[in-house]
């Protein structure tokens, strides 16, 4: 199924690049299609799935190959995006290892740091996740409480975070901390923490509305204590810098997978209202859901045109934060809208748990909140005028 | 038009106010538990719902609008919204589609056989009811329905299958349409019943929609309903179906106030630091009460039309297209405003302004489809209000 928008692949493929999406289209239908209800109602994907997710490449895509990676550039990892959005499969979240936790570790970690985790992440033996929300703080870093105190050649971590998706599975955890030295200034750092350390413990999975088999969870530190080695890329204080480096990755991996759904949600609805009948004629031929969904469609291309354009600059180093924000802002938006349009077309069957629309109607919504809210990403944009 | 509140609408408001608060200190009725139950699944009606609304119906509550001379208040459907709104503002069950629904259609639609069979049970909560229309291939297109009454001595032999048969898990009674006509009869051979949901042959299956809310599909095998429960003439249901919808569409009665009341509760307790956002959320925060506000006047304005001798159809299209478009968007806002905390279902604890918000990004899609789908109500705007010419 390749399904997009104007029913090809992005121009930027290449051949390498449409084999290993064909492989990837192959495993989301034969390996994830059937479970996804299972996984919703478990809260999470099992490990045997990340297994063989590992054993068929899936995993650290673009990690480096002589630490066990896939050496592919993000283009691989946007097609796993896409593929597993396209086939509704979109809540087993290997982007998040990937091409979000993923990057520190390989282009800001230790030598021994890279060497340490990246295999264990690429087989799917471990999962590895990001802890920054925490209670009170929600996405503004500056305000977080959990510490960290150096005592000889460890750290010691104190605090609890939440919303960490992944979290209640994770067998490390990359924890952005406040450092406190003596008589120094507090500065934010970033740390590994493995999950069977002393004193690590997680809470409940959240329940929350959508992506249910996120496995989100809200974390414990008590007295936590980790080799001082496990400090990202070895010094103390540069967490703000290090989290600015991935940022319009993580936001252009929002636009993908809100391409991703809606081109998914235009295929199911345009399905769907061809064969429905109403007053003796397919829903499609009536003018209202031809306006609706051609307004959609239109829309569609146009989001489509845009977020290849993204990768294709990404994939060169060459995305200014601005363009990011505005992929983020607008393709989530546009999310929104159109899964709204497309849900109102299949009347009461859109509003049931089991269709597919319904589902993607919930997962939607976090889009504009998560990657950074959407308000944050126009006053970017504002600012850049 | 001039649909201010006259002193006796105030005044009926308040003691309506004075009755519920001394209901919070009575022996018998735990208030409080009703309200538990409702918030819980605010679509169906429970067992301490279902005792709440009886005991309103003792106390004389459920006939409003009911004339006299069948045993109501005699009152109009202004002082029946006012009674709606303010059970929704306080979470507790309304039994809206019977008040507003149900009884008036009997009052207006009904013989005088099947009214004064059922008002009374209506008017003391005994009568609890659903509603059949839909079926899996008949929604929009209702006219398309094809679950069948064929006649049978003293009555009709009912089959089919009816969808989205929303509380019939807990009514007693189904407000049926059924074809009684040939198969190709459309609105010309559709007839109305009241059909008792005890009856033998009929099956409840429950479906879960995306707000935890169960509906049902209800299947009919050789179910039998007396003459005596058919509504009006044979063949004529369309008509009344037409105008019960019109009922059920009248006015929005919204838990929108209360959602934003809780959301703005939440807000003023967790504004943010940076200017920018504060200015922006300010900004979102008045216009979603603006609009809140013009749902309750287009409502107030529906009531008053009715009061009026005027049968507000138009106007009862245009306030429902509204109401459910503003009430999704409100919720999308509120969300926003939330950040991630937003989407703790109802239900956890740490759910901001009590998971509110959350449950009402999931349950307001109903609104564009139920009792009618936007389009066909921007249909009827276009016929009714702007005489524009049909189109099919």
């Amino acid at each position: 199924m390749s399904g997009l928008a104007n029913n090809t692949l992005p121009s930027y493929y290449d051949e390498n690049l449409r084999v290993f999406r064909a492989a990837v289209d192959k495993f989301a239908e034969k390996e994830c299609g059937p479970y996804t209800d299972l996984w919703q109602s478990e809260g999470q994907v099992p490990r045997e799935v990340w297994r063989k997710a590992g054993a068929a490449g899936l995993l650290m895509a673009s990690a480096p190959a002589e630490y066990g990676g896939g050496g592919a550039d993000f283009a691989y990892e946007a097609a796993i995006i896409e593929s597993f959005g396209m086939h509704g499969v979109h809540q087993f979240v290997v982007c998040v290892p990937n091409a979000v936790f993923g990057p520190y570790l390989f282009n800001l970690g230790t030598e021994e740091q890279k060497k340490n985790w990246i295999p264990k992440l690429a087989s799917g033996e471990w999962i590895g996740a990001i802890a920054m929300s925490e209670p009170d703080t929600g996405s503004d870093l500056r305000g977080i409480k959990t510490t960290a105190v150096r005592e000889g050649d460890q750290y010691v971590i104190n605090g609890q975070k939440t919303f960490t998706t992944l979290g209640f599975i994770a067998d490390i955890l990359m924890v952005a901390c406040k450092v406190k030295g003596k008589g120094e200034k507090e500065n934010v750092s970033l740390f590994f923490v493995e999950a069977d350390t002393l004193g690590f413990s997680r809470g409940r999975k959240l329940e929350k509305m959508g992506l249910e088999a996120h496995a989100t969870a809200e974390l414990f530190f008590e007295d936590v204590r980790i080799p001082a080695d496990h400090l990202l890329g070895g010094e103390e204080g540069c967490g703000f810098a290090q989290m600015m480096t991935n940022l319009n990755q993580e936001r252009l991996i929002v636009a993908l997978e809100a391409m991703a759904m809606i081109d998914r949600a235009m295929l199911e609805t345009t399905k769907y209202v061809k064969e429905r009948k109403a007053f003796g004629q397919p829903l499609l031929d009536f003018q209202n859901t031809q306006f609706v969904l051609a307004d959609c469609s239109a829309k569609a291309t146009a989001a489509r045109a845009f977020v290849d354009e993204c990768v294709r600059r990404h994939i060169k180093d060459d995305l200014d934060a601005v363009t990011a924000a505005k992929a983020k802002y607008w393709l989530s938006e546009l999310q929104g809208e159109i899964v709204d349009k497309c849900l109102q077309l299949f009347g009461g069957y859109g509003y049931i748990n089991e269709y597919p629309i319904s589902g993607m109607y919930r997962d939607a919504r976090v889009s504009r909140i998560y990657g950074g809210t959407n308000e944050i990403m126009k006053l970017i944009i504002a600012r850049s005028l | 038009m001039d649909f201010a509140l006259r002193a006796d609408h105030k005044a009926f408001l308040s003691e309506f106010q004075n009755y519920l608060l001394a209901l919070r200190k009575d022996p018998v009725l735990d208030i409080e538990a009703v309200s538990e139950e409702y918030e819980k699944d605010p679509k169906a009606l429970g067992p301490k719902g279902l005792e709440f609304i009886q005991r309103l119906g003792s106390d004389g509550w459920l006939g409003i609008s009911v004339p006299t001379k069948y045993g109501g208040r005699g009152l109009g459907f202004i002082e029946q919204w006012m009674f709606l709104e303010e059970l929704k503002y306080r979470s507790l069950p309304t039994g809206q589609l019977l008040i507003q629904s149900i009884i008036p259609a009997l009052v207006f639609l009904a013989d005088d056989g099947v009214r004064r069979q059922f008002l009374p049970l209506c008017m003391s909560g005994d009568a609890m009811f659903a509603i059949g229309y839909s079926e899996p291939d008949a929604g929009s297109d209702l006219a398309a329905l094809s679950t069948k009454a064929e006649q049978v001595g003293g009555g009709y032999r009912i089959n089919g299958t009816k969808l989205w048969t929303t509380n019939a898990q807990n009514a007693t009674h189904l407000w049926l349409a059924a074809r009684t006509g040939s198969t190709d009869s459309r609105h010309k051979g559709i007839s109305l019943f009241i059909l008792p949901l005890d009856a033998d042959g009929v099956t409840i299956t429950p479906i879960i929609t995306q707000a935890d809310e169960q509906t049902n599909q209800v299947f009919f095998d050789d179910v039998f309903v007396s003459d005596r429960h058919r509504v009006g003439e044979e063949n004529k249901g369309w008509e009344y179906i037409m105008a019960q919808l019109n009922f059920e569409r009248l006015f929005c009665i919204s838990e929108m106030l209360l959602e934003f009341h809780t959301l703005l509760n939440w807000w003023s307790q967790n504004q943010p630091d940076d200017s920018a956002e504060l200015a922006y959320q300010r900004n979102e925060l008045a216009r979603v009460s603006a609009e809140v506000e013009i749902c309750r006047l287009m409502a107030l304005r529906t009531a008053w039309m009715m009061d009026n001798g005027q049968v507000p159809i138009a106007e009862a299209s245009i306030s429902k297209v509204f109401y459910s478009t503003t009430h999704l968007r409100a919720s999308i806002e509120g969300l926003k405003l939330m950040g991630p905390e937003g989407r703790l279902r109802i239900g956890q604890k740490e759910a901001p302004a009590q998971g509110r918000i959350e449950r009402a990004y999931r349950g307001t899609p109903v609104y564009s489809f139920g009792a009618g789908a936007n389009e066909i109500q921007r249909d009827i705007i276009a016929n009714q209000s702007l005489g524009l010419p049909r189109i099919r």
